[in-house]
């Protein structure tokens, strides 16, 4: 017999010993190590019964990381004991929770998954074993309905039972069943730790799931990493009947998606990625992980009023939730007695200009303008009531809705969700609802009937809201 | 704002609509006078014909309208049908006469013209084509030549608002747009001549060479009809007129 | 909530078992009839015999009709809620028959759901709250726990649960419409990518593209199936094919291309004779009258009752009362003729018959066949063929009774 032939035939024999132990239950654990995963919460139900699933069908120990996906979240820990190892994360506005648990990993495998997935049994075994394979695999992935391309399997299943003999009866006769492929885009992905070290994070100009995971893989690859799908491990998902906010890919972060990787913009949708040749990108692989929060500049605007009887006055609420804050008072007119005195904002205010000619107005905009520090603009007016969270609302919108504009738009509107408008014509908005981008020619501010307006530009992109303030 | 009926019961214009490719030896001028008589305008598109067709269309008063393509799409046929029909509607018409630079109208044909087309009960009109052979008495009428046994949508009413539309084909599409089969229509037993094989056998022959050489695999028209040009003795009727 | 199911043929032929499991909110299910002890057990319900349930207060119950023939006895129960399943006419029914009644009980029922999307769709163009229990997506929607089970649910199912979970807490259910519209859209205009050549397929994209209120986009779609047709030879769709242009020129509001469009595919005197009167009430400013017009030539009863609703003149009322006649909404035409506003003029006694009949209808099904024979009889005062309906009524009457002694005698 050749040398080739024996090779051959000493593989099959390893691999029928170990399909035996297999069999017997006497193969352990592919790695002594925690797995840590990170869960993205969209749906309190789907995260409750993905967490449910996880902790019953992981042969491994696990810490798992919940993130909440939204302000309004409501808390799931009731559900859970305190004995198991779940986190529950506080949500953050104005900042990617996944880069910040990447911060904190310290296992040398990292899953990071969304609630709408169901693990099977074996899963977390059968997505370790190609790293132990093959040095270069760095990001591995479970055939499922979220995968785009090569991975992409849609099974039905009538019941949970039903998809554990399912899962029971393939995962082990496919067993080290897996392949190289050129692109991963689901909300299952299994990674070594290094990536972290190589790679960095998602890319924050990022804003679409796949588009974030798919930049992250391509950015894998040209360091060399191997992409892996596992075909021995199937996990189910779940669909979302109306659309999620923020889940179709905007047409802006298409085209920068586009130019970053070299693909031509008309070949959206995304089946164009997969079949990229990477070895002409030229671009600087890692980005940080580590980012701070937005940080605001609030605008406190008190204007004179022609009759301070009959205008309301409603203390600046200057107790807000969001910390990074920069705070620039700007008074206008005439007034009796020191308006920003109550409450000690005379103290907190780290900037402050006074006009004493209300036509001036402009120029003490502008002079605020350049003591802004922040990334954001917004204004609160004395005549508005605003909540305690509202900065953190603003902040939230602007950065999940990639949106230079943000506009309240007070309680008549009956829909909660927001709404999200690019106008084709510059709508004039009043500025005490208003928060912008601090970037060139965002727009024009103009003074009307006593009333302050913004005028956005017209290519930006405005987002309108409804919770937030009280009526006048 | 107008109460103009949709379907007009009397007033109709006829306007009648050809496409010709070098046709000025053949009976374009004589089928040009004999339209002139009964319908009120034409509109012709010109293939990129190359002896004199264009000049011959233009010195009828009728003549309306007349485009000469540069480039011949006869290759294209549906390019060429779509045109022709853009260009006719163009005219706003009421009736469109789809005529082929050697087809006649029956005298009882021209008679009726006007009965046919002043009601408001059918969208079309179709007649029986008799393909003359080898001169203008008798008519061919054989296994493969029954043009005539059945009726040939030729004269439309053109309703502004239908969806019109030619099937993309290169070859053999009808003149007029497939939607009005959807329509109702009126099968008339009206006569029109076709001339095109009242030519000498030469002429016949060169026809079929152009058949053959254009669509040797017969995919658009069948073999054993191309074939059957070259029958010595096919079967011939002979043509009685109509009493008025 | 407790739910009472009513078959057409008993268990056996009820078609719909695996929804049963999925009921939301469910506390009791019980099914009028005998059914199997492996079944009870399976999809967890209890069959109880006709006796029983009439003995049953059903005020708390939501009820679950399967056959036009059970309209008569749920009505005098006075349930909760009544839900509705349509099916086709069964071969050994009477298909006329069948198909009215099946009408009259969607008509009253509080939320609609069929298998057959051809029923589903000609339901949507007749009234709100329909849903369709069958589809093709594999993929997963949402979950319910049964017994030590997570059962998963497909899109149909999870958007009839949500919608009798908004109907249970007394809330609108429309939004979970559009959903189901959006997907079955989303559908059929992949598949027309895949099949562009396929007349029915790029009809169904425009029609829910229709349903969406996305007549701009529909159109598209509607005249490539209007080729495929007429290039396969089906010709026989001038109304359905080229007519349904007018509905879709009427939603964006092209009311004048609407009215042309339509001349151009009716013929008679009657039929030109409408197109003048649309004419003249666009000219007259009354374009509400003239869309609903348009959206009913076009059988789309819903879209008319919706415009015609918020208007307030007789001519408007007389409209949307004949849209309630068409659609078999009798409580609806009552309320409207009782509210008096309406002319009756010159057809005002072929008005009073067909008010008398539907009238009697409603007595019928609610069990006061004495006013049911009364205004029949009345009716036949005016119109002696009024008399064809008694037999009618009594045919219902027969179709019920024989429904309900094959019940009666399995348990």
């Amino acid at each position: 017999m050749s040398n080739r032939d024996n090779i051959e035939k000493n593989t099959e024999h390893l691999a029928k010993r170990f399909t035996h132990l297999d069999h017997i239950g006497l193969i352990g654990l592919p790695s002594i190590d925690k797995v840590t995963i990170i869960l993205e919460m969209t749906d309190p139900a789907w995260a409750v019964h993905s967490i449910q699933l996880l902790l019953l069908h992981s042969e491994h120990p696990i810490r798992i990381i919940a993130l909440p996906g939204s302000l309004e979240f409501p808390s799931i820990q009731q559900y859970f004991s305190k004995e198991e190892p779940i986190e529950f994360w506080s949500y953050e506005a104005g900042i990617d929770r996944v880069n910040q648990a990447f911060v904190t990993i310290e296992t040398p495998f990292v899953v990071l998954m969304e609630d709408r997935i169901m693990v099977t049994p074996r899963w977390l075994s059968s997505l370790i074993w190609p790293c132990l394979d093959e040095e270069r695999v760095m990001i591995v992935s479970p055939m499922s309905p979220t995968e785009q391309f090569d991975g992409k399997l849609d099974l039905w299943f009538q019941s949970h039972a039903d998809l554990v003999r399912y899962a029971e009866e393939h995962h082990p006769r496919n067993q080290g069943l897996w392949r190289r492929v050129t692109m991963l885009t689901g909300s299952c992905l299994l990674f070594r730790r290094e990536l972290l070290d190589d790679v960095g994070g998602f890319d924050p100009l990022l804003r679409s799931r796949e588009l974030k995971v798919a930049d992250w893989c391509l950015r894998a690859r040209l360091l060399t990493a191997q992409l892996a799908l596992c075909e021995d491990v199937y996990v189910q998902a779940l669909h979302p009947l109306k659309p999620r906010r923020g889940e179709k890919i905007l047409s802006d972060e298409w085209h920068l998606f586009c130019s970053k990787w070299g693909i031509e913009r008309d070949s959206y949708p995304i089946t164009s990625i997969s079949e990229l040749d990477i070895s002409q990108c030229s671009i600087q692989p890692f980005i940080s992980i580590l980012h701070e929060p937005v940080f605001i500049t609030v605008l406190v605007v008190v204007s004179e009023a022609l009759d301070r009887t009959l205008e309301p006055r409603y203390p600046i609420q200057i107790e807000q939730t969001y910390s990074r804050i920069q705070w620039i008072g700007i008074l206008i007119g005439e007034h009796q007695e020191h308006p920003c005195d109550e409450q000690g904002i005379w103290g907190r205010l780290d900037a402050l200009i006074k006009v004493r000619e209300v036509e001036q107005w402009h120029e003490a905009l502008e002079a605020a303008f350049m003591l802004v520090k922040g990334e954001v603009i917004t204004f609160m007016f004395a005549d508005r009531a605003y909540e305690s969270d509202y900065v953190t609302r603003v902040v939230d919108f602007m950065y999940r809705e990639s949106a230079d504009v943000v506009v309240n738009t007070g309680h008549d509107i009956p829909n909660l969700e927001a709404q999200v408008h690019i106008p084709k014509e510059p709508l004039p908005v009043p500025l005490s609802l208003t928060a912008h981008r601090r970037i060139q020619e965002v727009g024009s501010y103009v003074r009307s009937l006593e009333e302050y307006y913004f005028i956005p530009r017209a290519s930006l992109r405005a987002v309108y809201w409804t919770k937030g303030t009280e009526d006048e | 704002m107008n109460h103009k009926p949709i379907r007009k019961t009397s007033g109709n214009r006829l306007t009648a609509m050809l496409q010709v490719r070098n046709e000025a030896n053949r009976y374009l001028e004589s089928v040009l006078h004999d339209l002139s008589e009964f319908v009120d305008e034409i509109v012709i598109i010109d293939d990129a014909s190359t002896d004199g067709t264009f000049e011959l269309c233009q010195s009828f008063a009728k003549v309306t309208r007349l485009i000469k393509l540069e480039k011949s799409e006869f290759n294209h046929e549906w390019q060429l049908r779509q045109r022709l029909w853009d260009l006719a509607i163009s005219t706003d018409p009421d009736w469109l006469l789809a005529v082929d630079a050697d087809e006649f109208y029956e005298d009882l044909a021209k008679l009726h013209m006007r009965d046919l087309i002043n009601q408001d009960q059918y969208d079309w009109v179709g007649f029986r084509i008799y393909d003359f052979w080898g001169g203008l008495t008798h008519y061919r009428e054989d296994e493969l030549w029954v043009i005539h046994q059945r009726h040939t949508r030729l004269l439309v009413r053109y309703l502004p608002d239908f969806y019109y539309f030619y099937p993309r084909m290169d070859h053999h599409v009808p003149r007029l747009p497939l939607s009005y089969a959807v329509l109702p229509g009126f099968q008339a037993e009206l006569r029109v001549k076709h001339y095109g094989w009242a030519v000498s056998k030469e002429e016949r022959y060169e026809k079929y060479l152009r058949y053959m050489s254009s669509d040797p695999n017969g995919e658009w028209g069948s073999l054993e009809q191309y074939q059957s040009i070259l029958d010595e003795y096919p079967t011939v009727i002979e043509w009685k007129e109509d009493p008025l | 909530m407790k739910y009472m199911i009513f078959c057409h043929n008993g268990w056996g032929d009820f078609s719909y078992k695996r929804m049963l499991k999925l009921l939301p909110d469910r506390d009791e299910v019980l099914v009028v009839g005998e059914v199997m002890e492996k079944d009870e057990q399976d999809y967890d319900v209890c069959s109880i015999s006709l006796t029983n349930m009439l003995s049953l207060d059903l005020t708390e119950y939501t009820t679950i009709v399967c056959s036009p023939y059970w309209l008569k006895s749920v009505n005098s129960l006075h349930p909760r809620y009544m839900i509705a399943l349509l099916e086709r006419c069964p071969d050994d029914e009477d298909a006329e028959m069948w198909n009215k009644y099946s009408e009259l009980l969607a008509a009253q029922a509080d939320i609609v759901g069929t298998a057959s999307e051809r029923i589903y769709l000609e339901q949507c163009l007749r009234r709100e709250g329909i849903f369709l229990l069958s589809g093709e997506s594999p993929l997963t929607y949402g979950m319910v726990n049964h017994r030590h089970d997570t059962l998963f649910l497909n899109d149909y199912e999870m958007i009839w649960f949500e919608a009798l979970s908004s109907m249970n807490k007394g809330e609108r259910f429309e939004q979970w419409t559009s959903v189901q519209w959006e997907i079955r859209c989303k559908y059929y205009v992949d598949l027309v990518a895949t099949y562009p050549f396929h007349a029915t397929i790029s009809y169904l994209a425009a029609t829910y593209l229709y349903l969406l209120g996305r007549s701009s986009d529909a159109g598209m779609y509607l005249v490539n199936s209007f080729e495929q047709m007429v290039l396969h030879d089906y010709l026989d769709c001038l109304e359905s094919h080229y007519r349904f242009l007018s509905s879709m020129a009427a939603q964006v509001g092209d009311l004048e291309k609407a009215i042309r469009i339509y001349a151009v595919s009716v013929y008679s005197e009657a039929d030109q004779m409408k197109v003048i009167e649309m004419r003249d009430w666009l000219e007259h400013g009354k374009d509400d009258l003239v869309k609903a017009e348009i959206f009913r030539l076009n059988e789309d009863y819903a879209s008319a009752i919706r415009t015609l609703k918020p208007l307030n003149t007789s001519e408007s009322k007389s409209l949307l009362r004949d849209n309630y006649v068409q659609t078999y909404r009798y409580e609806d035409v009552l309320r409207l003729t009782e509210e008096g506003s309406l002319s009756h003029e010159k057809d005002s006694e072929i008005s009073l018959v067909d008010s008398l009949l539907i009238r009697g209808t409603i007595h019928m099904l609610h069990n006061r066949p004495y006013e049911a024979v009364t205004a029949i009889l009345t009716a036949t005062t005016v119109e002696l063929s009024a008399l064809r309906w008694l037999s009618e009524m009594s045919s219902y009457e027969e179709s019920a009774e024989r429904m309900l002694r094959s019940i009666a005698y399995e348990s």
